[in-house]
């Protein structure tokens, strides 16, 4: 026994290796990987040439570790690994308190010219666009910033207070909806996912609040709004992706309209009569429920007809919140100008609204290489 | 190839294992030697097949130097058998030359002419810097009579290219191990030792060097502006780690392989950071280079028997050419300079002084000094030396400390102290100390450690490689 245990310590090395031979090779390909979103590296092309300039050898190793067996469960492994050790960030998330992941911004994460085009393209429609219509500007804090009290100790974020103090001396007065403020005060609550960086349709609620406040409409109608229907409990979202760890899952509700509403998507493309697109909660990308994801255009008309109209530009911040705003308007247009090939201008002429609101997320709004180009 | 990589984990060492197992060990094992030479050359060729050529070019000249320079001295013609020699030397140092130092060579051309000479950037061939000398050694030592000629070419191709130790030493003289590769025993001893050793020093490198190395990359990407006091000697702090974690891992790596394959060699480490002088530094630092450089430039330069002056003139030869032998830049010179200095100085009287003073203040002096010393080394450019020198003095306008570096050490506290304890002689003892109590006890002690380190380098090697694409449909 005592000659036998001397072996133990090898034999167990070198059945490990043997096993991740046999379990390689046995492994079958995968094409995708839906955790990391991207095709994964297949058994690269061999030939002598290939090899001589050493991109067999290359891409073999990229193939390797893209197709090791359990790929996910080691990577989730070895985050747990690494918030064992202390490790309060991975891959520019922070592991917060109470299950919240949260990205992590730095001034690095956009470009100052861009940011600084956006602002100035934002002043000349805001100015373009109070000729004929009472206009807003809500820009929606990020969860890191607006959540920081459940940041590690003394990590830091980008101040997006630099961004913010920026745009209200650019803009006229009463423009700017006090979102921050708003959704800073209620903190406490389930105003963000957790594993996603959007807010959640509460979050969206306050905000919708704030802006009625900004309108000086009637709270009544807003407060009557706060009622949600919980359609799911296992959402996983992109912040959780940049991680891949074991986390808490988070809901998503929903917000049922009391009026009939028309949606009508992309010109025409298709027409529904809800916000929602169900079929997403099934999928990973669970936050496409509101409106099916990002659609370039939207035209919501609501009965009994009204005569205001509504134009809102905005990203996918938005699009929890847009049914909120549905019944308030005769028609509201939601157009996102990534996907949409004509300008804000044109937009404003040929919708004629009453009503304008810009709404985006401060970094996303920073980071927009489409917001200032088109006419 | 690399150790620290699952094609080397997953794919190779399996197979190498094998085919060295199943490869019976008659005719001298010269069969085994076999094996291992043509692997050697297929890990060798992995990342630059035509470099192979010149690892083979450097074996048959070496083998040719060797034998002849065998020859002539039993023929007793020193003089036939020098010229041998003298071509090993000369046509080692030109492949090092060529190879690693053109480019500097030409900067220097460029700087002192003020000509514009532009020069193809070559790709340094890996371990170029440690067959040279491997080979030479081989000639030095049969001239020498140090060691006997050897015959078989396998056995010597086995020797110059040895994976194990072929991209980051230890530099193995061949008098080490010319009798190995005739008569070597496996014993479940060895081969225990050996994958411990190995996965000791995977662990170092993956778990330990890695973070280390990340960590000092944070602090020296910050600006001006954030680097505060408290950060640069963090970040310095960090790269004396990594590059002894990293370092020393590898020749732990080395090691082990050797032993699973039946080979004991020379250990290249001694926990340098206990040092209490400089002078000890060296001999517990890069041991295989330190010792290379002692018998073959040192001593046949006169070492310390000629007078002082001369001694000191040798150590300066020497500490250039260490220096030097790290990388063909300025720092590294400067570095190497560096320690000739203290080096001198220690000799001149300050060792005699230092044994006089309480251990803890020797150990103080020889860390500050080894601190200034990766200071210089950890870059090549001069305007991170200058940023980085103004910040530890304390002149920086980011104050001594900010939230910033109060967040990295706070959130890396437990690898700082697994780094500095694992740096330091104390986890050796006591694992001796616990496996001297019951054998069986401690093999599976072993295997425990085995196993646990092993699968968290692999999934700290899978995560390496991580990469979600996001695209967030914002």
């Amino acid at each position: 026994m005592k000659r036998f245990s001397r072996l133990i310590p090898a034999l167990t090395f070198f059945i490990m290796l043997i096993a991740g031979l046999s379990a390689g090779i046995l492994h079958e390909e995968h094409t995708y990987s839906s955790a990391e979103n991207r095709l994964l590296q297949k058994f690269p092309k061999f030939s002598v040439k290939r090899v001589l300039n050493g991109k067999f050898q290359k891409k073999y190793e990229t193939y390797l570790s893209d197709q090791f067996p359990q790929r996910d469960s080691w990577i989730k492994f070895q985050t747990a690994a690494e918030k064992a050790f202390g490790k309060k960030e991975s891959n520019n998330v922070y592991f917060g308190k109470e299950g919240y992941l949260l990205e992590k911004y730095t001034d690095k994460d956009f470009n100052k010219k861009i940011a600084n085009r956006n602002i100035n393209a934002l002043e000349k429609f805001v100015k373009q666009a109070s000729k004929s219509a009472d206009v807003k500007v809500m820009m929606v804090p990020t969860k890191t910033y607006t959540l920081d009290k459940y940041l590690p100790a003394f990590a830091e974020t980008y101040d997006e207070n630099i961004f913010y103090s920026k745009l209200e001396k650019k803009l006229p007065d009463n423009v700017l909806v006090p979102v921050y403020d708003t959704l800073h005060q209620h903190s406490n609550e389930y105003i963000f996912y957790k594993t996603d960086h959007h807010w959640t349709t509460l979050g969206a609620w306050y905000g919708y609040s704030s802006y009625c406040t900004a309108c000086g409409k009637d709270i009544e109608t807003a407060e009557a709004k706060k009622k949600f229907k919980k359609v799911s409990d296992n959402f996983l979202g992109t912040t959780h992706s940049k991680v891949n760890m074991h986390s808490q899952k988070d809901e998503i509700n929903i917000y049922e309209p009391e009026k009939e509403i028309k949606v009508v998507y992309n010109l025409g493309e298709k027409t529904e009569n809800t916000f929602y697109q169900t079929k997403y909660l099934k999928k990973k990308d669970k936050y496409s429920v509101f409106f099916g994801g990002n659609q370039a255009l939207l035209e919501i008309s609501c009965a009994p007809k009204s005569k205001k109209t509504l134009l809102v530009i905005k990203d996918s911040f938005a699009n929890c919140l847009i049914p909120f705003l549905a019944e308030d308007y005769g028609t509201v247009v939601v157009a996102d100008m990534r996907h949409l090939n004509i300008g804000m201008s044109m937009l404003l002429r040929k919708y004629q609204p009453t009503d304008v609101l810009v709404l985006y997320n401060t970094m996303q709004f920073m980071q927009d290489k489409e917001f200032a180009v088109k006419p | 190839m690399v150790f620290s990589s699952l094609l080397f984990l997953f794919r190779f060492l399996p197979c190498v294992l094998i085919l060295y197992f199943i490869t019976p060990s008659c005719m001298k094992n010269t069969w085994k030697n076999l094996v291992l030479f043509l692997t050697s050359l297929v890990f060798y060729a992995w990342g630059e097949p035509i470099y192979v050529t010149l690892m083979l070019f450097s074996t048959v000249v070496d083998y040719i130097n060797g034998g002849m320079a065998g020859y002539f001295i039993k023929k007793e013609n020193k003089k036939a058998a020098k010229f041998f020699v003298f071509l090993s030397i000369i046509i080692n140092l030109s492949l090092l030359g060529v190879f690693k130092y053109t480019g500097f060579i030409i900067d220097i051309w460029n700087a002192v002419t003020g000509m514009g000479i532009k020069a193809k950037e070559l790709a340094l061939p890996i371990g170029i810097s440690f067959y040279t000398f491997q080979t030479m050694s081989y000639t030095i030592d049969v001239y020498r009579g140090d060691a006997k000629p050897e015959k078989n070419i396998i056995n010597f191709g086995a020797y110059v290219a040895m994976f194990p130790q072929l991209i980051a030493g230890p530099i193995v003289r061949f008098k080490d191990i010319s009798l190995m590769l005739r008569e070597r025993t496996i014993t479940a001893e060895k081969l225990s030792y050996g994958s411990l050793r190995f996965i000791t020093g995977l662990g170092k490198k993956v778990i330990l060097a890695n973070q280390a190395g990340e960590l000092f990359k944070t602090v020296t990407a910050y600006s001006a502006g954030n680097l505060t006091t408290a950060a640069a000697w963090f970040g310095i702090l960090m790269f004396s780690l990594q590059i002894y974690f990293d370092f020393s891992g590898y020749s732990d790596m080395a090691i082990g392989l050797m032993a699973i394959f039946g080979f004991e060699i020379p250990e290249n480490f001694n926990y340098p950071y206990l040092s209490k002088s400089i002078t000890e530094f060296w001999r517990r630092w890069h041991i295989s280079l330190g010792t290379w450089f002692k018998e073959y430039v040192y001593i046949p330069l006169g070492g310390s028997r000629k007078g002082k002056l001369r001694t000191f003139l040798n150590i300066f030869a020497v500490w250039f050419l260490t220096g030097l032998w790290h990388g063909a830049s300025w720092n590294f010179i400067a570095w190497g300079m560096y320690f000739c200095f203290f080096l001198i100085i220690e000799k001149l009287g300050l060792l005699k002084l230092l044994h006089k003073l309480p251990a803890f203040l020797c150990h103080i002096y020889a860390l500050i000094i080894i601190y200034g010393g990766w200071l210089l080394f950890a870059w090549e450019d001069i305007t991170h030396h200058k940023i980085f020198v103004k910040a530890m003095a304390g002149i920086t306008e980011a104050g001594f400390v900010n939230k910033n570096i109060m967040y990295v050490v706070a959130s890396n506290a437990i690898l700082l102290i697994f780094l500095i304890i694992g740096s330091t002689s104390l986890p050796a003892k006591a694992g001796t100390w616990i496996c001297s109590k019951n054998e069986i006890f401690a093999n599976l002690l072993k295997t425990l450690f085995i196993t646990a380190v092993f699968i968290l380098s692999v999934a700290y090697l899978v995560n390496g490689t991580y990469n979600p694409f996001l695209y967030f449909r914002f």
